[in-house]
């Protein structure tokens, strides 16, 4: 009369029963179908009798919700929404994620699963340096095109930067969230969101339509290092919500790399703690396709651009850090009118870029250097 | 026994010549004044009777009555007094009423009958040339502004006395003002010096092309970076007004009762910096009493302001109109009034709230913290800046080179480390000679229309290429477009180029806006 698939969802859906309470009953009853099919003093039996802490409320509103009208609905709802889920057991859920001790029941997701190929989990500081969003692009650009999948919290900064740059290269990305999957948050990446959805999918083991609570995202982030096997850090303050990251992919047994950065930058602190705890040092995509054990054949364009000797300077004055156009003058010795007009030539060569107004930094090339 | 004055009426920013009409007859005795008079003016009634009666010229006690007409235009401002006072005793036969023709009285009593500085008395006498005048009493303070008015003669009052004895007769009891032709150096105002300021190239190289061609600037920086000391300098280089704008900027101050008495006319481009807290009305004009705002006031120079996030974002969006138009149009139900408002915007904001983005290591705001503190500022309104550069803050060195090897060379430049610095003296010269380039095709470059761009700057095959580059790769919009074609106009005037070329498009670019 029911069948498995509606029992998870139901299972996964009662207030104040959560992923321990779940497994336990699970545990129990051998299925979500036999929990939905046990008796009430069965129930009321096991739930007492077992060793996690379940209330009262917790067996009133089990079987409140069973006979509940508004699940059923909402469960119907979910193809309308086009919200699939999975939940262990099935052949679709990651098996990745299966292999930790806490994984999630149920995982609802927009677009598709992460498959086992190679996944790297790109994550850093949400409001990052112009250096940080470079090499969270190159490694998001450069991985999508080695094939391998690129996961992410969508927040801003670094997650957002390395998830676009990978649907920008037609890679595929995935975006675990700690909100329900239809519920963009930050609303300003729904750009990305819809992408994010097409290229690859949009994951949460949220029910639809939760809000994004401050407490879920910890929760969530052990979803991301689960799915990857490299976590790689781009950017990070000493105290960060990157690092509980990190915590969760180091109790999974994922490799950690970290970017490291300079001593003294509060943005990369986190990174070279890591690298101090034992991180691998990541400079260049090439080392973490090292790590995954892909070969890629090493197809360096040579770059033909010729700078005339100014120019030269000009862009020897540039570095990864945002400098503005009055150092640069400062440091060249030309004239504003110069140097504007090279700094205007260098831009449309795509050489550098202007991060805020009148600030440069230089445009990283692929494949490392 | 009825007489007539003339007197001089300012409404808004317009003057009129007015006519105080005094009757004196038997009756009750009594002192009665119509013609939509504000409370200033009701009450000059006690000051006049007081004041002849302190000048020793005591009336007999009669039934007055004073009109000002036209009777349905609102009078306001003190400078009725003199005119009423001497109406009183004309009409009372005091002396010939002959005498007062084709004449104009202005000025304020004071009680014991000494004549007072007033308002407004620059385009009153301007108007009462234009009417055809023959000369006109105002108060010996006033006289200074007065002082390049030829066609009429003025003469400059002490006191009530000095008035009716000049009226009776006595010519040598009024100063004769002395016609001097307009002079533009005439008083060199002090600004600080653009020499002060270390490194920072670019700033002061956006500044100099700004006050050139008169684009509206926008300073963004860090706390602390000079932001504000850039653009205090910016009047200082602008060219000194010419006759026709100082006289324009001169009865403005008048009205607005600013004019420093010792100092005649303005021939200074004037710099306006008023606090955030600013009002609409303060701002742009009007109120009740319909003052000129700070944009008008800062007509022909710079209106500077410091914070421009702090100020409320309606006041700010006031100005869009007046920055299109040259003029401010305020209705009211006496009528339309038009206040000129052609003034250079120069403006000074952070990046951000803790103002130290783009430099992540110090700025901890959201990247929607920036985007919400950057929102305060209109659209429309940043688009009326031509010119938006960084300030950015002054590295030690610069400091210390700047104080221990300066030295002044023979071109004027002041020497710094192995770098020229350019003194504000040199960049109003470059800007003088920029301007008078922009004197031959008639229009300032900021003002410059889609059609003279076209005229005036047309671009060679590769200028033209450079520019469609620029175009895709920045996504500019057609009006961001004639933004940097305008810019780089001046800058090819300040370096002595008849057409654009790809380096001014180029420095154009850079400082460009949004």
């Amino acid at each position: 009369m029911v069948d498995e698939e509606f029992c998870v969802y139901w299972l996964n859906n009662i207030r104040g029963i959560g992923n321990v309470k779940i497994s336990e009953l699970i545990a129990i009853f051998g299925s979500a179908c036999g929990v939905y099919n046990a008796g009430e003093q069965e129930l009321k039996d096991a739930m007492f009798g077992s060793t996690v802490r379940f209330s009262h409320s917790d067996y009133d509103n089990l079987i409140e919700c069973r006979n509940a009208e508004w699940v059923r609905r909402e469960y119907e709802s979910l193809a309308a929404k086009q919200i699939s889920f999975t939940y262990p057991g099935r052949a679709d859920y990651p098996m990745r994620l299966g292999m930790i001790y806490d994984a999630p029941h149920i995982l609802y997701y927009k677009g598709h699963l992460p498959d086992n190929a190679p996944s790297v989990a790109i994550i850093g500081a949400r409001a990052c340096s112009a250096y940080g969003r470079q090499i969270a692009e190159m490694f998001g650009r450069e991985l999508a095109r080695a094939g391998v999948q690129v996961v992410s919290g969508l927040a801003t900064g670094i997650d957002t930067f390395g998830q676009r740059a990978s649907a920008e290269a037609g890679g595929r990305t995935f975006a675990v969230l700690g909100s329900g999957v239809d519920v963009c948050y930050p609303q300003s990446n729904i750009g990305l969101y819809a992408d994010t959805m097409i290229r690859g999918g949009i994951l949460s083991e949220y029910p639809p339509g939760t809000k994004p609570s401050p407490g879920n995202f910890p929760v969530r982030n052990r979803i991301i290092s689960a799915l990857s096997d490299v976590v790689v850090v781009v950017e990070a303050r000493r105290r960060s919500g990157t690092l509980i990251t990190v915590d969760a992919a180091l109790e999974q047994n994922k490799d950690i790399m970290a970017v490291p950065g300079r001593v003294g930058d509060v943005l990369s602190e986190g990174c070279n703690y890591l690298l101090k705890q034992g991180a691998h040092v990541v400079t260049q995509t090439r080392d973490i396709l090292g790590i995954l054990g892909i070969n890629i054949i090493n197809k360096k364009e040579k770059n033909n651009i010729v700078l005339a000797s100014e120019e030269e300077k000009v862009y020897g004055s540039i570095c990864l850090i945002p400098k503005s156009i009055d150092i640069i003058i400062e440091e060249t010795h030309l004239t504003p009118l110069r140097v504007c007009e090279i700094l205007l030539n260098l831009e449309l060569k795509d050489m550098i870029e202007q991060v805020s107004h009148n600030y440069y930094v230089r445009k990283m090339c692929d494949n490392g250097d | 026994m009825f007489s007539r004055i003339l007197c001089g009426n300012v409404r808004g920013v317009v003057p009129d010549i007015v006519a105080v009409e005094v009757d004196v007859q038997n009756g009750l005795p009594g002192f009665d004044m119509g013609g939509i008079l504000a409370a200033e003016v009701r009450e000059s009634k006690e000051r006049v009777r007081v004041a002849l009666k302190n000048s020793g010229l005591n009336p007999r006690p009669r039934r007055v009555t004073v009109n000002i007409s036209p009777a349905n235009l609102p009078k306001q401002g003190t400078g009725y007094d003199l005119a009423i006072a001497v109406g009183t005793l004309c009409a009372e036969d005091m002396f010939d009423s002959a005498s007062v023709n084709g004449m104009m009285i202005m000025g304020e009593l004071s009680l014991d009958g000494s004549v007072r500085a007033v308002r407004g008395i620059l385009p009153c006498v301007l108007e009462a040339r234009r009417r055809g005048l023959k000369r006109c009493i105002i108060p010996s303070d006033n006289m200074p502004e007065c002082r390049v008015v030829d066609g009429i003669e003025i003469l400059g009052a002490d006191s009530l006395k000095a008035v009716i004895d000049y009226l009776s007769g006595d010519y040598t009891a009024l100063h004769k003002g002395e016609y001097v032709p307009y002079n533009s150096t005439a008083a060199e105002a002090k600004y600080d010096d653009y020499s002060d300021v270390c490194g920072q190239e670019a700033a002061v190289r956006a500044s100099l092309i700004a006050a050139a061609g008169m684009h509206n600037i926008l300073y963004m920086g860090a706390p602390g970076s000079g932001k504000t000391m850039m653009a205090r300098r910016i009047a200082g280089i602008l060219p000194g007004l010419t006759e026709e704008e100082s006289l324009e900027v001169t009865q403005i101050y008048s009205i607005a009762g600013l004019l420093d008495s010792s100092e005649g006319l303005i021939t200074k481009p004037p710099y306006r910096s008023p606090h955030h807290t600013i009002t609409t009305v303060g701002l742009i004009g009007g109120g009740s009493r319909l003052s000129p705002g700070e944009i008008t006031l800062a007509g022909h120079g710079v209106l500077f302001l410091d914070e421009l996030t702090e100020f409320r974002s309606a006041t700010l969006d006031a100005m869009r109109q007046p920055l299109e138009d040259g003029e401010v149009v305020i209705v009211r139900n006496s009528g339309t009034y038009r206040f000129p408002a052609r003034f250079m915007l120069v403006a000074a904001m952070n990046p951000c709230k803790c103002g130290f983005y783009p430099d992540r290591s110090r700025c901890t705001c959201t990247d929607a913290q920036i985007l919400n503190y950057r929102a305060r500022i209109s659209r429309p309104l940043l688009d009326r800046f031509d010119m938006c550069v960084h300030v950015s803050p002054v590295r030690h060195e610069a400091i210390t080179l700047n104080n221990n090897s300066r030295s002044r060379c023979d071109t004027g430049h002041v020497r710094r480390g192995r770098d020229y610095v350019m003194s504000s003296e040199d960049m109003r010269e470059r800007v003088i000679q920029a301007r008078q380039i922009q004197g031959q095709r008639g229009v300032l470059n900021s003002q410059l229309t889609a059609g003279e761009l076209e005229r005036y700057c047309g671009l060679g095959s590769e200028e033209r290429e450079l520019a469609g580059r620029i175009w895709d790769k920045m996504g500019l919009t057609a009006r961001g477009y004639y933004r940097i074609l305008r810019v780089a106009r001046t800058i090819a005037d300040l370096e002595g180029s008849s057409s654009v070329r790809c380096s001014h498009i180029g420095e154009a670019v850079a400082y460009r806006n949004g």
